[in-house]
């Protein structure tokens, strides 16, 4: 157990995100101890994301309760401010003429270098550019820039940090903020979206009307750990999807095979495969279908939504003795619809729309189809 | 994306300790940032609209009024001046600097990289009571140059009132600024513009604390509480510190 770096204690806040300067979500005393590491909250703003991004940046003061990063207020003190990287909804950056010197005018205020901070995302060609005229995407890739261009973060509260963020280098970001953890910072990732949170962080809590209502790590949790990885299989080559489900089950990198034969001849079949990391079950997959020679038309990943995983801590939390109804314990993956046109690869990180809620598969095993 | 920090150090809290740099030299820095970020906002299209709008109505005023009758022109032009002109150039700029938002969160995208809260309002509030005073002396300038229909006693009164302006603009952005403290959006400067026209207009105690009647006594007009001319600049003085210091306290940190 590490020392806590953040601490919430009975925080009742708000932010200002709703219509005319209202709350859109509160925190209802909150409790919350982190240490070093990468941690996810996972909510809504209706349940209180913004106000806890606010509170713990310092930019809003609780209106009870006490936060504490490496036990100063954020509110209170600038050096710790200086301290803690930041990515918010929408990005406040320095109102200077240029980029460049908004850069400068921010390392100033926090006294370090401000040569690497356009550098780190691959976004030098911003420097000249009017600040007013930046995209949101660009904005917020200046603020994530920003916040790990400092040299020793305390803490770093990234809000949806894979979404609306242009940044031209790939997405490393994962790496990044565990060398920042590795070095004691509290990395906090604040999204809605569970395969975010499981892509860059090591446990999540969920915050549910203002509280946080459960904890996991996310590798063992209710299924957030477990990826999901479908295929949308030509069956005119290779055996299809059945060949291909069969090969994918004596994969040891897999913890779930399904497939789901095609609506009508010729139409396109399913394979959907689980497992704990996405890049070996893509490797698996890629492996099996070169040796079957099985066409891949499209793939996309799914993680659980919001309020299934909601629904499994609420579960565990009443009935310990019972194992919730998660697909992740059972063997049965479920299987997206098919989606209207093929899916494009962004080149930029951005946020998938959820996915659908998926049919029952005709057949889902980790034992090969016969 | 690369680790532009890969050695392996382990992170220090924060502590009571003071790191490199003085507190004052700090705080320098941080008051010449704020208003570095005031300034950038106040050079704007719309500041050059509430200019040439203040500087027509000047013109106008003291055109009228020399119309109208030479004798007591300039006077009758200062009252408009400084009852009306002075105080909405000093709205707008405070407006202009602070945006839709309070004090702090005007503050905000410097004072979330390091800086206090309270030295950035100090500095954004300079950068407003300098343009605003600017503002008001330009104004008044036009005016009594074109109230007056000689070149007699002018040199004087343009100083004189030159002076009153640049103080009473100081004044109002220090009393707008506090009150862009309080309420949702900073809404509470239009209760400071409100208290000093409905509160400011009379000689009784209460009109003390407000600009309008300082500004009154300091043209000839009746002065509050019977106060001495030299009482009301003090009292103007005093104004614009102590409730910078208040906007500036008020704001956070």
């Amino acid at each position: 157990m590490t020392a806590a770096v953040l601490e919430l204690r009975a925080v009742h806040a708000r932010d200002g995100a709703g219509p005319h300067g209202g709350p859109r979500g509160r925190l209802m005393g909150m409790d919350l101890s982190l240490g070093a590491g990468v941690h996810a909250v996972l909510g809504t703003p209706e349940d209180g994301t913004l106000a806890l991004l606010d509170v713990v940046t310092g930019r809003r003061k609780p209106r009870s309760g006490t936060v504490r990063i490496g036990g100063a207020d954020p509110w209170r003190s600038p050096r710790l401010r200086a301290r803690i990287g930041s990515l918010g909804v929408a990005p406040v950056l320095p109102e200077a003429a240029t980029v460049a010197t908004a850069m400068a005018w921010a390392a100033a205020a926090a006294r370090h270098p401000a040569g690497e901070v356009l550098g780190l995302l691959g976004i030098e060609q911003l420097g000249p550019r009017a600040v007013r005229s930046l995209s949101l995407g660009e904005a917020r890739a200046l603020e994530l820039g920003l916040a790990l261009a400092i040299p020793e973060p305390c803490t770093l509260v990234l809000y949806e940090p894979l979404c609306d963020v242009a940044v031209a280098r790939g997405p490393k970001l994962g790496e990044t903020l565990r060398a920042r953890a590795g070095k004691g910072a509290c990395v906090l990732i604040i999204t809605s979206a569970v395969s975010d949170a499981a892509e860059l962080a090591d446990d999540l809590y969920v915050l549910r009307q203002g509280r946080a209502i459960g904890t996991a790590p996310l590798a063992a949790s209710t299924g957030c750990g477990a990826r999901e990885l479908v295929l949308w299989i030509d069956p005119s080559a290779g055996g299809g999807a059945r060949a291909l489900g069969a090969a994918l089950g004596t994969r040891s990198e897999l913890v779930g095979v399904g497939w789901q034969a095609g609506d009508a001849p010729g139409a396109p079949e399913l394979v959907a495969v689980r497992a704990r990391e996405l890049e070996a079950a893509a490797l698996a997959v890629a492996e099996e279908c070169a040796r079957l020679g099985v066409g891949v038309l499209s793939l996309d990943s799914s993680a659980p939504p919001l309020e299934q995983v909601v629904r499994d801590l609420w579960w565990r939390s009443r009935a310990p003795a019972f194992a919730p109804p998660s697909p992740a314990k059972a063997d049965a993956v479920p299987v997206p619809a098919p989606p209207q046109s093929e899916p494009a690869v962004p080149e930029q990180a951005t946020k998938e729309p959820p996915a659908p809620e998926p049919p029952a598969p005709e057949q889902a095993s980790k034992e090969p189809p016969a | 994306m690369s680790d532009p920090h890969p050695s392996s150090a382990s992170i220090s809290m924060p502590t009571a300790g003071r790191d490199e740099g003085s507190v004052l030299e700090r705080a320098g820095a941080a008051v010449g940032a704020g208003a570095r970020l005031g300034l950038g906002r106040l050079r704007s299209i719309e500041l050059a609209w509430v200019a040439l709008l203040g500087l027509g109505l000047a013109l106008a005023t003291g055109f009228i009024e020399r119309r109208s009758g030479s004798f007591g022109a300039p006077d009758r032009t200062l009252g408009v001046v400084f009852r009306w002109l002075v105080p909405l150039e000093s709205f707008a700029v405070v407006g202009l600097v602070l945006g839709r938002g309070r004090l702090g969160e005007g503050v905000w995208c410097l004072a979330r990289h390091g800086h206090a809260r309270r030295d950035l309002a100090t500095g954004l509030q300079l950068s407003a009571m300098v343009v605003a005073a600017l503002l008001a002396v330009a104004t008044t300038v036009l005016a009594l140059a074109t109230a007056y229909s000689s070149l007699a006693g002018l040199g004087r009164d343009l100083a004189t009132s030159g002076w009153i302006a640049a103080l009473g603009a100081a004044a109002y952005v220090a009393w707008f600024a506090f009150g862009a403290t309080a309420l949702r959006f900073g809404r509470g400067r239009w209760l400071a513009l409100l208290g000093d026209f409905v509160l400011g207009g009379s000689a009784g105690w209460w009109s003390v604390p407000w600009p309008r009647s300082h500004l009154r006594n300091l043209i000839g007009a009746e002065p509050p509480l019977g106060l001495a001319q030299a009482s009301s600049s003090v009292l103007l003085a005093a104004m614009v510190v102590v409730l910078a210091l208040l906007g500036s306290l008020r704001s956070g940190d």
